[in-house]
């Protein structure tokens, strides 16, 4: 394999740019031609060897060289883990316009995706949340249980949630502090016209445990998004079981309550199809512009339709990071190309004592 | 009257226990008919090789002549301090010979040991219970609020059992971590090599992290002794496959990964932070220079192997964690349990009703 030498800052943010106008104007269109999305992701990923280290070290160890990829599924996937090892971007920080880091609650150390540019991130959050979650009306109430930007600019999901509200127009509202639910204020702002609501999975159990079983129906028109496990809580809510709750609790149908599957090491989103297709399914749709395949847990092979296995997405939102990466997540990707996850995987066999990887890393105190 | 002028049951405490370490010489001898017997009843369970299983038995079993009198001595002060009228004891898989110990210290404990052994590696529990009179196997452990309670075990297990009543003494997961001198290398990864073979490195002070100078040094000289091991890995499972390639990729993605039939080690040349590969015959070796004592949750470190300045940080960090030469990771003094951090005791144990 040819080595890969860095290009100069400048050849790097020509190379960057051109290939985030290309990205968003795939974006735009919705082109689906598996042509022109395997050709992007490949030059991203050609971008990404010369810029990004561990990319660059993942195809030398994978064995692959960059110049002779065409297909999406050629390019050797990163594991998510490196985000919280390595810095997965170009070299210099200084022209990180934001990152965004996980909870890490689980670890106790955080994973880091920084961002050279925002806006392909923005286009890509909202073209398909304007197909998955406001599809049907312009004029919704943002309410959101989350943090607000200033409080949590590292979160990507904030960040998100504040772009629906700027492309909805007017005020969003955000009743997270970080440690507690503002629960008065929330119901106050849910009274009134149909609401998005917006949140973490936990956040929405605090308010369900805070109501006590008193319901806060909500205007017809209404839909909830609600997003994330539990990790490093003490409480869990079985994903089907909360969808159901909140439904009764908001007095909506089950299909306007829609789970989002999204991650730090991401810059696309999944959606459950309910708000746009009344279809209560607790499968996930991709937007185009993210593949999602089902690979062999060892190695990494792609695995039919049908069969169950490791996600490995090819985000082409990921312009400055790693396109391809793939998760400890199970899933099965259908006939119809519907997304169902499975659980996490359970990693080694426990053995006794031994100390699995994640308490290792947790904070002492 | 005793030696230490104690009563009779300091006495019987110490007749429970050397009874029971005079019969584990017969389990260590693989000629001796209860030796014989064990070694079938463990090929049933355990997931070390048979020569996995062998060096437990040879090696790191404890049996009366591998105990001095003033570990003895000490160990039985450490269980004075729990006596009770009955100890339950909830034993973990896959460090076989462990359960040895732990019933061992209830019998230091108490007259009457009721124990729950591990589904996944019952045989040593089983073959006590059969010459021990006093000790009980049992499917649930039932205990009064008065009885001890030793729960040994993942954290999630130990979480569960919480709320059993009785006094607690819970022990949970940890790892050990080695340090690596700059002028014994070979002899060191020698060493070091024999912690980490000895139960496939999945005991709670098995070496998970090797700290070194010369890193990259350390790395071939342990993966050279390691591949010179002459006892293989116990089968691997398909989770356990899975777990060493994700290791894998990570590793070549972030520095140097090595990897035998039978062991892998991964270093990270400039790390962030530590982490720790699956527990199968496997270290995360990192440069002494920029490991930071504070990296590690000290909650779980139950074992520093070697010496120097680093080893000194790690064990003012956490002071609980037994000090040990290099190669004896795996065979801490008989001077009480293997894990010596501060039993978390339970006191919210359910009120009994008026």
């Amino acid at each position: 394999m040819p080595p890969s030498t860095p290009t100069s800052d400048s050849a790097l943010v020509a190379e960057s740019d051109e290939l985030h106008r290309r990205v968003q104007s795939f974006i735009a269109t919705s082109d689906p031609s598996a042509g022109s999305f395997d050709a992007l992701a490949c030059a991203l990923a050609r971008h990404q060897v010369r810029h990004v280290t561990p990319v660059r070290r993942l195809f030398a160890s994978a064995g692959v060289d960059p110049s002779f990829i065409t297909r999406a599924e050629e390019i050797p996937a990163l594991p998510t883990e490196v985000f919280r090892l390595r810095r997965v971007a170009p070299a210099t920080a200084r022209d990180d316009a934001r990152v965004f880091r996980t909870s890490g609650t689980t670890t106790g150390q955080s994973g880091a995706h920084p961002m050279r540019r925002l806006d392909t991130y923005r286009e890509g959050a909202l073209a398909w949340g304007r197909q998955m979650l406001f599809p049907d009306v312009a004029n919704l109430r943002k309410v959101a249980l989350l943090s607000d930007e200033p409080r949590a600019p590292h979160s990507s999901l904030t960040f998100m949630v504040a772009r629906f509200a700027e492309a909805l127009g007017g005020d969003a509202s955000f009743h997270w502090d970080g440690t507690s639910l503002d629960v008065d204020g929330l119901e106050h702002r849910l009274a009134g016209g149909p609401a998005l609501v917006a949140g973490t999975s936990f956040a929405f159990v605090m308010l369900l445990d805070a109501l006590g079983g008193r319901p806060l129906p909500l205007a017809a028109g209404s839909r909830v998004m609600q997003t994330g496990g539990f990790k490093g809580r003490t409480r869990e809510v079985a994903p089907d079981a909360l969808r159901t709750r909140l439904a009764a609790c908001f007095s909506l149908p089950v299909a306007s309550v829609v789970a989002e599957y999204g991650m730090t090491e991401l810059s696309s989103q999944l959606y459950q199809p309910g708000v746009r297709d009344g279809d209560a399914s607790y499968a996930y749709l991709a937007p185009p512009w993210l593949r999602v395949t089902a690979v062999d847990p060892a190695s990494l092979a792609p695995l039919p339709p049908g069969a169950e296995g490791l996600a490995r997405f090819v985000d082409l939102a990921n312009v400055d990071s790693a396109t391809a990466i793939v998760t400890m997540d199970r899933i099965r990707v259908d006939d119809e190309g519907r997304i169902h996850l499975r659980g996490r995987h359970p990693g080694a066999t426990p053995r006794g004592c031994s100390l699995a990887i994640e308490p290792f890393l947790e904070t002492d105190g | 009257m005793s030696r230490h002028g104690s009563d009779d049951d300091d006495e019987a405490r110490r007749a429970r226990v050397i009874s029971l370490l005079t019969v584990a010489r017969d389990w260590a001898d693989r000629s001796h008919p209860r030796g014989r017997d064990l070694r079938v009843a463990l090929r049933a369970h355990s997931p070390l090789s048979a020569e996995g299983r062998e060096l437990a038995l040879q090696r790191h079993l404890e049996t009366i002549d591998r105990v001095s009198p003033d570990e003895l001595d000490r160990f039985l002060a450490r269980g004075r301090a729990h006596r009770a009228d009955e100890v339950h004891v909830l034993l973990a898989g896959n460090v076989g010979t462990a359960a040895l110990r732990a019933i061992a210290f209830a019998l230091a404990c108490a007259p009457r040991v009721t124990v729950r052994p591990s589904r996944r590696d019952p045989a040593l529990a089983r073959a006590i219970a059969a010459v021990v009179p006093e000790v009980h196997l049992v499917s649930c452990l039932t205990p009064a609020a008065t009885h001890g309670v030793h729960l040994y075990g993942g954290d999630t297990t130990l979480d569960d059992l919480r709320r059993l009543p009785g006094r607690h003494l819970h022990f949970g997961s940890g790892f050990g971590v080695a340090v690596l001198s700059d002028d014994r290398g070979r002899r060191d990864a020698n060493a070091v090599a024999e912690d980490l073979v000895a139960f496939d490195g999945a005991g709670c002070i098995s070496p998970r992290v090797i700290l070194a100078r010369e890193p990259f040094a350390a790395l071939e000289r342990l993966h050279a002794a390691l591949s010179a091991s002459a006892v293989p890995r116990g089968p691997l499972t398909d989770h356990d496959r899975v777990a060493l390639a994700r290791a894998r990729t990570t590793l070549q993605v972030v520095g140097t990964w090595r990897e035998g039939p039978h062991h892998a080690l991964g270093l990270d040349p400039t790390p962030t932070a530590p982490f720790l590969l699956p527990a199968l015959r496997t270290a995360l070796v990192l440069p002494l220079e920029v490991a930071d004592a504070s990296w590690f949750s000290h909650r779980k470190l139950t074992v520093i192997g070697g010496d120097g300045p680093t080893a000194d940080a790690l064990a003012a960090a956490a002071p609980h964690a037994r000090r040990l030469r290099l190669g004896t990771m795996q065979r801490p003094p008989f001077d009480g349990p293997v894990d010596l951090r501060p039993f978390p005791v339970v006191v919210d144990a359910p009120t009994p009703r008026p």
